[in-house]
């Protein structure tokens, strides 16, 4: 069973390193499919801009652009068919925007998206997942964007509600600051959005701080501890004042968030520096099209494989590896752990930028005077590699066990360079 | 006749540069205290921009209460309270975009750091060619 979820995992990791340059667009464009679509059909009051010829083009213009750009988009249609109902609340509701993005949106630092994910998961009750997520990939200032998404949730009921106030035809100012003052009034009286914002940037600290402590799953704990400060932040919430969600929800979604977290947190990490590159570049004397393949060097999360067969004698201790070695091996160190070189060159942020630390002189630091070793992570030539030493136990323990996966790590690596 | 040694090399700083590279080569342009205060600068200026429309929104929330009590209204305390948040959130405000600008730029530091120790090793590759083609 775990081979076999290992067998799918690596076919995913492959299709996506070769493929990532489509798929993320693909993605990215259903995406913006589904939060325009959504947009239209919850406040689409102008007909011609919830037509499916201008949504097709939007979230293809999305899909090849910055996250930024999905939220200007959806920003700009909410405005243009709020317009349409009432000119008076456009106005409003494009100085809220103003102030969301001055306040809020401008420190997304890349997470914009997120201020979309969130009003388009939260009917399904999934956007426990966006905090828990943001806490793993992100930094703490992704509690703006986080913050930005709910309120944008939040104020769409709104827009829902008000837009079919009737305020006359004739702008008078009597009857135009009363609505003004209702519409407020139910803005700041959202209790729940409070709520939600205030435990969502709880949950980020949370599994930010917790997941860079130096102790073993730190990852998984962080994420657990995330989904436990969702579910008491929010029942606690939920006792003293008076909002929407019931426990169970809260609880069961949660849940099924925390593993959707644990399932993209390792995505990312695997997927993040595995795709395949192609660099272009000259010097003097020839023009480069470079592919470079990186070798793959997962970690792996204590799989306790044991290929058992009749007559195996597990106290076999003649030097030899045995299972355990090639278990102890593929043990999980941190992430970022990299199997050959043996220590992590995460930098700060906490993930592995795909480049060794190997001193400030940039070479591989081995005798032979190689400038980039094949264990450098991303490329070389598997002659190249002479660390027998260091590694000998494990080669065996790879050859003895599992010959694919030596074929992962060892020549899985192609350096194309057509000239 | 290609070099290998030079052709990894070049990749690697390609790759960097598609990437992370990018944005790290714009902040070189700064040093670390004008980076950090030219985002300073512009915090201050988003900020204190969204203050004055949250202002007027509220001011416009509280309109009935403001005509009605024109006449008796205390408002030096008024505008000292205006003041008083308009300081505190910008100093929220102006604290963190100091400390994490700071610590963006210092981490682009770091990876720049990577990017140039890989430009001098490209550099003693071309003056052992240069030695060697001499030589011949």
């Amino acid at each position: 069973m775990l081979t076999k979820i290992l067998e799918i995992r690596n076919i995913a990791i492959d299709t996506y390193r070769k493929a990532r340059y489509i798929i993320n667009p693909i993605v990215k464009f259903i995406i913006a499919l589904l939060v325009f679509s959504n947009l239209n059909t919850a406040i689409g009051f102008d007909e011609r801009f919830a037509k499916t010829s201008i949504v097709l083009v939007l979230s293809l213009i999305s899909a090849v652009t910055p996250g930024g750009v999905m939220v200007f988009f959806a920003m700009a249609l909410t405005l243009l068919h709020v317009y349409n109902a009432s000119m008076f609340l456009a106005i409003l509701i494009l100085l809220i925007f103003i102030v969301l993005y001055a306040a809020l949106m401008r420190f997304s630092n890349g997470n914009a998206i997120v201020a979309v994910l969130i009003p388009l998961l939260a009917p399904l009750n999934l956007h426990f997942a966006v905090p828990i997520i943001l806490g793993c990939v992100a930094t703490p200032v992704a509690i703006m964007p986080c913050a930005c998404g709910v309120a944008f949730y939040y104020l769409i009921d709104v827009i829902k509600n008000f837009s079919t106030v009737d305020i006359g035809e004739k702008l008078d100012v009597d009857i135009l600051v009363e609505y003004y003052n209702e519409l407020l009034d139910v803005i700041i009286g959202q209790k729940e959005m409070y709520i939600v914002i205030v435990v969502f940037a709880l949950v980020i600290l949370v599994v930010f701080f917790l997941r860079r402590l130096p102790f073993d799953y730190s990852f998984l704990i962080s994420i657990g501890v995330g989904a436990v400060v969702n579910i008491i932040g929010l029942l606690v919430s939920s006792l003293k004042f008076d909002i929407l969600l019931s426990a169970g929800t809260i609880i069961f979604m949660t849940l099924i968030c925390a593993l959707i977290a644990v399932a993209a947190d390792f995505m990312k990490r695997v997927l993040d520096y595995t795709a395949i590159e192609h660099v272009q570049f000259e010097d003097d004397d020839f023009y480069y099209y470079v592919k470079a393949v990186p070798k793959i060097k997962i970690s792996m999360t204590n799989h306790n494989i044991r290929v058992l067969s009749p007559g195996d004698d597990s106290s076999d201790d003649e030097g030899y590896p045995d299972d355990e070695d090639y278990v102890s091996a593929y043990s999980e160190q941190a992430p970022g752990y990299d199997l050959y070189n043996g220590y992590d060159d995460r930098d700060d942020r906490g993930y592995d930028d795909g480049y060794d630390d190997r001193g400030d002189k940039g070479y591989d630091g081995y005798e032979d005077g190689g400038y980039a070793g094949s264990e450098d992570g991303y490329y070389g030539d598997s002659d190249d590699y002479d660390r027998e030493d260091d590694n000998m136990a494990m080669k065996y323990a790879m050859s003895d066990v599992e010959a694919d996966y030596e074929e992962d790590f060892e020549d899985d690596t192609e350096f194309d360079d057509k000239t | 006749m290609i070099d290998n040694r030079k052709v990894r090399i070049m990749t690697r700083m390609s790759i960097y540069e598609k990437h992370e590279g990018k944005e790290d080569l714009k902040f070189n342009r700064y040093f670390k205290s004008d980076y950090a205060r030219l985002q300073v600068l512009k915090t201050l200026i988003s900020i204190s921009f969204a203050y004055v429309v949250v202002v007027m929104l509220v001011v416009l929330y509280k309109l009935e209460y403001f005509i009605d009590n024109a006449l008796v209204l205390d408002y030096p305390s008024l505008g000292k309270m205006i003041l008083g948040w308009y300081i505190v959130v910008l100093a929220v405000y102006l604290v963190g975009s100091l400390v994490g600008y700071s610590l963006k730029y210092q981490f682009s530091r770091k990876r720049l750091k990577k990017y140039y120790s890989l430009l001098r090793s490209l550099k003693d590759i071309y003056k052992e060619e240069d030695s060697y083609n001499e030589k011949k």
